[in-house]
């Protein structure tokens, strides 16, 4: 049986790097008794694999994580997730729980794009990235790997970019489908001192916030949000919704 | 939870693993500080991957928390980049729980594990902001206690240390903080609570006794300077090892060195290997019921979700419920995907059987420790361990299907002689030899034999606590010349040879049977940057010959020099019950290399026996 379970990493756990979120999150399935399906071998493991890893220093309300279930045994999904949250510590929290059909592509794979809130804590710093994404016909981020050299243009990788969530978000519904109640939770769409953007992302082509601070310089310290990770090409469907 | 970090998010950012200083790990324990009266915050002076892999620790965390008038937290030693950062941004070390400086707590208790943390140990006061001696601190300073095993010479620390807790924390360290609370209360007076509290049986307070020295360097005196004070310390032994332990230990973030639930099956060892200070400070041996033990073992892995549970002990083997514990976590544990990490055993064919069970053979290796390459050298060091054994051991397993052999072995031990080093080289072959009278077709491929070598230390409290310390020329020449015979083996290219670093054991040896002048040495390193001296990336020999230079100190004379058994020593304060005299009769015996007994088979009058009514039982 295949779950997808959404969830949120806040706070100080954005100090914890993915490999260590993931034997957090195996320890915490075994906490909670849920029945997860281990590999074959000696060592065996629990199967489970990730949307796309999250890096040190941010946290996220749009997390996504694929396991494999033996069965959901006594609990239906709601209570299972607070069975497992209620066994977590308070800043890695699941929100959703969801059974999928078995030939469900994994998460990874689907991948298409990801919203994100940063925050510069500073209005005319705001403005000026504004300016700059808009001024610019193209913002052209070079990324090199030991085998290659890629010339990335911003301006047509992150198809959205405001200073007013209530903009970012007029902007997303006509492009994506997701769950907008859920990001309110989260969000205050009054917060001054934040950019919102959805990036193209993807297993070949993953844009990152950071790149458009690399290129724009001036700005340290900033704070960055994954709000969710969608599916798709041009229009794009959040992972929340099957 | 309204808990701000210490670290501002550029600096955890700056720094590697900023895990290490968020605390809030699984199954930490949260208290509110207005409920509080006593804030004790626990160290290790090492990294906190270590740090967090000590038991030790883990188990006077549970019993101090299980206080409701005391808070117990924890601090680990900062890595050395968030060193500097502290020191530059004049930061003060934080303990992890509530993140609120070290300086502000009312004791801060410091376990000593090895003596090469004791630079890490000034390096934690340091960053804390208390003054690193003594003898300049206040009545708003924490009370700095130490304990673990080099307390058990306490003397080269006695310098920087209020208090040291001997012997194990779960007996008194509820009368230390009773008295605490009740004195606190009143006007406090740091001197006047010091004095009282070295008059709880257990706890030494190095500034109410003095020492001195005749013309010669050695002890003349050691005298409390008050008359009520007691002459001689008596180490702390918990009878009742059913009161205390985690049974939600603490679940770190990142992965650390011991990353698993850990069962303290035993206490005490009944081997007497005459070299091992554990096997003499732990005694009398103490069992914990398989029972209990089976109930813990189920509630540590609900309470952690850890996916591997591992036994501890001196010697496993010679735990009566070993058997029974083995396999019961085997049939408990293997449907819930727990491994078990099996404790190093002896080889019989109970380990083969559970070993072939729990691990893949192809990739685990057998260990052996004869801790000595001859029969004679074995018999000296009083290792029951024979060539027969060893090799009728390692055919068994090779003819199961295993073909890796680790071989632990101790250079530099006493009235060793080269042709004793050149058993070691002798032994490995034989064993490789062994393997090769396996037919072809049976075998798994090639032997894998690796040698280790240690370096051997003599520590306090041990039969050879009076013996000379190899110096380091010697143990490179030994180090060469065990090379130089293994390459002269016939299966020399199946048998791989590590070995320790001869500085490092060398300072070590000088620590461990030091005295109360050393601490001008260990101030001076670590004023030139000496740290993490058991990292040898961080290790400075160089610096710390300069530290002995300056402070005139001869570091063979606490290595090198052979004491009389007639010689004060610097730990003779400590009662341990194992009694000198029995420890004299040991290092004769080992003069003439004759072995003694194991206490299961015949009980040889250590003295160890007073801790426990009705003395010991088997
Ligand atoms: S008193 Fe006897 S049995 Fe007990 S620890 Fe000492 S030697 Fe062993």
């Amino acid at each position: 049986m295949k779950a997808r379970l959404r969830f949120v990493k806040l706070g100080e756990m954005q100090y914890i790097g993915h490999l260590d979120l993931m034997r957090y999150f195996q320890k915490l399935f075994r906490r909670s008794g849920l029945y997860m399906s281990y590999s074959k071998g000696f060592n065996p493991h629990q199967i489970m694999s990730f949307a796309s890893p999250l890096g040190v220093g941010l946290t996220s309300i749009g997390e996504y994580l694929d396991i494999s279930l033996e069965s959901l045994g006594e609990h239906t999904e709601s209570e299972w997730i607070d069975i497992i949250n209620a066994r977590s510590n308070g800043l890695i929290l699941v929100t959703a729980f969801m059974i999928m059909p078995d030939d469900t592509k994994p998460s990874m794979s689907l991948l298409g794009a990801a919203s994100y809130r940063v925050e510069l804590f500073s209005e005319d710093a705001v403005k000026d990235v504004e300016r700059f994404f808009y001024g610019n016909e193209s913002i052209v981020y070079i990324k090199e790997t030991k085998k290659s050299k890629k010339e990335i243009d911003l301006r047509k990788e992150i198809p959205i970019l405001s200073a007013d969530y209530n903009v970012f978000s007029d902007e997303m519904s006509k492009i994506c489908i997701y769950d907008h109640d859920y990001e309110k939770k989260y969000i205050d769409a009054g917060e001054k001192g934040c950019i919102y953007m959805l990036c193209r992302a993807g297993s070949v082509l993953n844009i990152k916030p950071e790149m458009l601070f690399d290129i724009y310089g001036k700005i340290t310290g900033y704070q960055i949000m994954r709000l969710d990770m969608l599916s798709g090409e041009d229009k794009y469907v959040s992972m929340s919704v099957g | 939870m309204d808990r701000k970090l210490a670290l501002e998010r550029n600096i955890l950012m700056s720094v590697e693993k900023p895990a290490r200083y968020i605390g809030n790990e699984i199954n930490m324990v949260k208290k509110d500080l207005n409920d509080i009266d006593i804030r004790f915050c626990m160290c290790f002076p090492d990294v906190y991957e270590i740090g967090m892999s000590h038991l030790g620790i883990q188990i006077l965390y549970d019993m101090f928390n299980k206080r409701d008038d005391t808070y117990c937290e924890r601090v680990y030693s900062p890595w050395k980049d968030l060193d500097e950062i502290m020191r530059r941004e004049n930061i003060p070390l934080f303990a992890l729980e509530s993140q609120q400086p070290v300086k502000d707590f009312d004791f801060l208790g410091i376990t000593l594990q090895y003596e090469m943390c004791y630079t890490n140990v000034l390096q934690v006061l340091d960053l804390s902001q208390i003054p690193l001696f003594a003898a300049d601190r206040g009545n708003d300073d924490p009370i700095v206690i130490g304990g673990g095993p080099c307390s058990y010479n306490p003397e080269p620390l006695a310098d920087f240390f209020d208090i040291f807790y001997i012997g194990e924390g779960e007996t008194v360290y509820d009368e230390l903080l009773d008295l605490y609370k009740d004195m606190r209360n009143k006007d406090y007076d740091r001197h006047e609570f010091l004095r009282k509290a070295a008059m709880i049986e257990g706890l030494y307070v190095p500034s109410l006794y003095s020492v001195e020295y005749d013309a010669n360097g050695l002890i003349s005196s050691f005298e409390p300077i008050y008359e009520e004070l007691p002459h001689k310390i008596r180490k702390q032994a918990a009878t009742d090892l059913e009161e205390y332990y985690p049974k939600n230990p603490l679940v770190p973030y990142i992965k650390v060195t011991q990353d698993r639930a850990v069962l303290e099956i035993m206490r005490g060892c009944i081997r007497g290997c005459r070299f091992c200070q554990a096997g003499m400070i732990y005694r009398p041996l103490r069992e914990r019921n398989a029972d209990y033990l089976k109930s813990l073992a189920g509630e540590m892995i609900d309470s952690t979700g850890y996916e591997e549970i591992s036994l501890s002990s001196l010697s496993s083997s010679d735990c009566s419920c070993i058997k029974e514990m083995v396999y019961y976590l085997i049939d408990e544990f293997s449907d819930k995907k727990v491994n078990i990490s099996l404790p190093s055993l002896r080889i019989d064919a109970f380990s083969l059987d559970v070993m072939s069970k729990v691990q893949d053979i192809r990739k685990s290796s057998l260990t052996f420790a004869p801790e000595a390459g001859s029969q004679r050298m074995r018999d000296v060091i009083n290792k029951g361990l024979t060539e027969e054994i060893i090799l009728s051991g390692a055919m068994d397993a090779f003819k199961s299907g295993w073909n890796r052999v680790k071989l632990y072995f101790m250079l530099g031990l006493p009235t060793e002689t080269y042709d004793d080093i050149e058993a070691i080289a002798k032994l490995a072959e034989s064993i490789a030899e062994e393997y090769y009278t396996i037919p072809k077709e049976e075998r798994n491929g090639k032997v894998n034999i690796v040698v280790s070598t240690s370096l051997f230390v003599p520590k306090p409290f041990t039969p050879f606590q009076w013996v000379s310390m190899n110096k380091a020329e010697e143990f490179t020449d030994k180090k060469g010349f065990l090379m130089s015979k293994i390459k002269e083996q016939l299966n020399q290219k199946s048998i791989k040879y590590n070995c320790h670093d001869s500085e490092v054991s060398v300072l070590e040896g000088v620590f461990a049977r030091g005295d109360r002048r050393c601490a001008k040495v260990i101030y001076s390193a670590y004023k030139k940057g000496c740290m993490f001296d058991s990292w040898s990336e961080f290790f400075d020999a160089g610096k710390w010959e300069e530290a002995f230079l300056e402070n005139d100190i001869d570091p063979s004379f606490y290595t090198a020099r052979e004491r009389s058994t007639g010689e004060m020593l610097p730990w003779d304060f400590i009662d341990i019950g194992v009694t000198k005299e029995f420890l004299i009769r040991e290092y004769e015996n080992s003069k003439k290399a004759v072995v003694t007994p194991n206490c299961k088979e015949k009980c040889s009058g250590c003295g160890a026996s007073s801790y426990l009514k009705g003395g010991c039982r088997f």
